[in-house]
């Protein structure tokens, strides 16, 4: 199979960008952009989700090179095919990305991506390291059936995660009004990390932000409000095991702990579900932070 | 490129900027946290906090609180910025005289409820389930 893996060649260029980072952020008014402990585990589980991708690359790749065998179409390697295939593992990396925050399995699995309450360029490298595990790769497959080639899919997948990168930032406010429109921006992704109840489960896009227009799930950044980032229930460690696996541990408890009939739906309801309502999923913080938007407003207070 | 080449380049960098962001004193200069950012915290925790009493602990970047409704709260410092978690039954509390000292997820806050030992006693112990 031809392939072609950008990440390696990224890597110096993330480094140096980084080092940019943490220099911009020695002015007083920044100081609580970057952490060393922090920083240390984003970097540790992007470390580990290298090993993790190579070794999960074993079994996803024969997978991409059997569906793409099933097809009865083959788009071959034309340059826009490269564009077509780029747009559509956009819009595959999308519903992954939702559903990695509307399902509690693959929340697991994405939730340490989250976890940091900090905002940087280091943020972005904190990757996963059960996406196999939780079977992620099964939102890229139906690419393959489609007949774009595997190693096609693959490299567009990686220049999606590298375009990543440079949203998580705090040193970019806005980008012009264009690219704002079109684009997935620091802005955009600043919400997508925002543990306030407005910003909560909006924005998933990866490189293009049009498909959370289109599917109703895009929200601006307001600037009057500032952003907590993070998860709704803090991890509160720097323990780099407990930033990986600690929603698994969660899902296993609440598992055991349950009822014969609400045992699966620990793993497949949204985050925050429970059988005797005794927490909350992000669809009831969003509407308390609405409803609590509406009272603060000069009219609902006469 | 080959990938052992790769990660052992990729740790070297990962030192080098971790060494970086401590060189560069980014090792959580904990402020107390204010009230606007108090309420902001407990205002996040599943089901809201309607905040009815507060504490500081000794360690001044910590906070007990409890809300109308009886749960207890702490707000502590990670890092440069701060935790609210819920108190439960995984959490305990000691009680020496008018201290008490509550471990929560394997750290230890303590606070001087001075003439309000008793109510704290009351509260603490029906949050944590068990006695203080």
């Amino acid at each position: 199979m031809t392939s072609f893996d950008p990440l390696p060649y990224a890597i110096p260029a993330f480094v140096l960008l980084i080092m940019l980072e943490i220099a911009w952020a020695r002015g007083s008014e920044r100081r609580r952009i970057y952490e060393a402990r922090d920083t240390a585990v984003s970097l540790a589980l992007g470390v580990g989700s290298l090993i993790a991708g190579a070794a999960a690359a074993l079994v996803t790749v024969p997978l991409l090179v059997s569906a793409h065998a099933l097809s009865p179409l083959a788009f071959g390697w034309a340059w826009w095919a490269w564009a077509l295939c780029f747009v559509a593992d956009d819009l595959a990396y999308y519903w992954l990305h939702r559903t990695g925050h509307r399902v509690r399995w693959f929340w697991a699995a994405h939730v340490n991506h989250h976890s940091s309450q900090h905002y940087n360029l280091s943020t972005a490298l904190r990757q996963t390291w059960t996406g196999f595990f939780a079977l992620s790769f099964i939102f890229r497959l139906p690419l393959a059936f489609a007949g774009f080639e595997p190693g096609m899919i693959l490299t567009c997948a990686a220049f999606n995660l590298i375009y990543q990168f440079w949203i998580h930032t705090e040193a970019i406010r806005r980008m012009p009004r264009w690219f704002e429109a079109v684009m997935n921006t620091p802005s955009h992704h600043r919400v997508h990390h925002a543990t306030n109840g407005r910003y909560l489960d909006r924005n998933y896009a990866g490189t293009f932000i049009i498909w959370d227009k289109l599917f109703g799930t895009f929200e601006p950044e307001v600037d009057e409000v500032p952003i907590r980032y993070g998860i709704v229930s803090q991890l509160g460690s720097f323990n780099l095991i407990k930033a990986a696996f600690h929603e698994w541990a969660a899902i296993a408890r609440d598992v055991w702990h349950a009822p014969w009939r609400h045992k699966l739906s620990y793993m497949w309801r949204e985050p925050g579900w429970s059988h005797d309502a005794s927490r909350e999923t992000s669809e009831m913080i969003r509407q308390r932070a609405v409803t609590a938007r509406i009272e603060d407003t000069p009219a609902s207070k006469d | 490129m080959g990938s052992l080449p790769v990660l052992v380049a990729v740790a070297v960098a990962v030192l080098v900027l971790v060494w970086l962001a401590k060189r560069f004193g980014f090792s959580g200069d904990v402020v107390p946290p204010g009230a606007a950012e108090l309420e902001q915290l407990l205002d996040g925790l599943p089901g809201g906090f309607d905040c009815r009493q507060s504490v500081r602990c000794q360690n001044p970047s910590t906070v007990v609180a409890v809300d109308s409704l009886g749960r207890v709260a702490v707000v502590a410092s990670h890092g440069a910025h701060h935790v609210a978690q819920l108190l439960g039954r995984q959490s305990s509390v000691t009680q020496d005289g008018e201290v008490f000292t509550i471990w929560h997820h394997g750290r230890c806050f303590r606070f001087d409820a001075g003439a309000e030992a008793a109510r704290w006693s009351a509260i603490l112990s029906c949050a944590t389930g068990g006695d203080t």
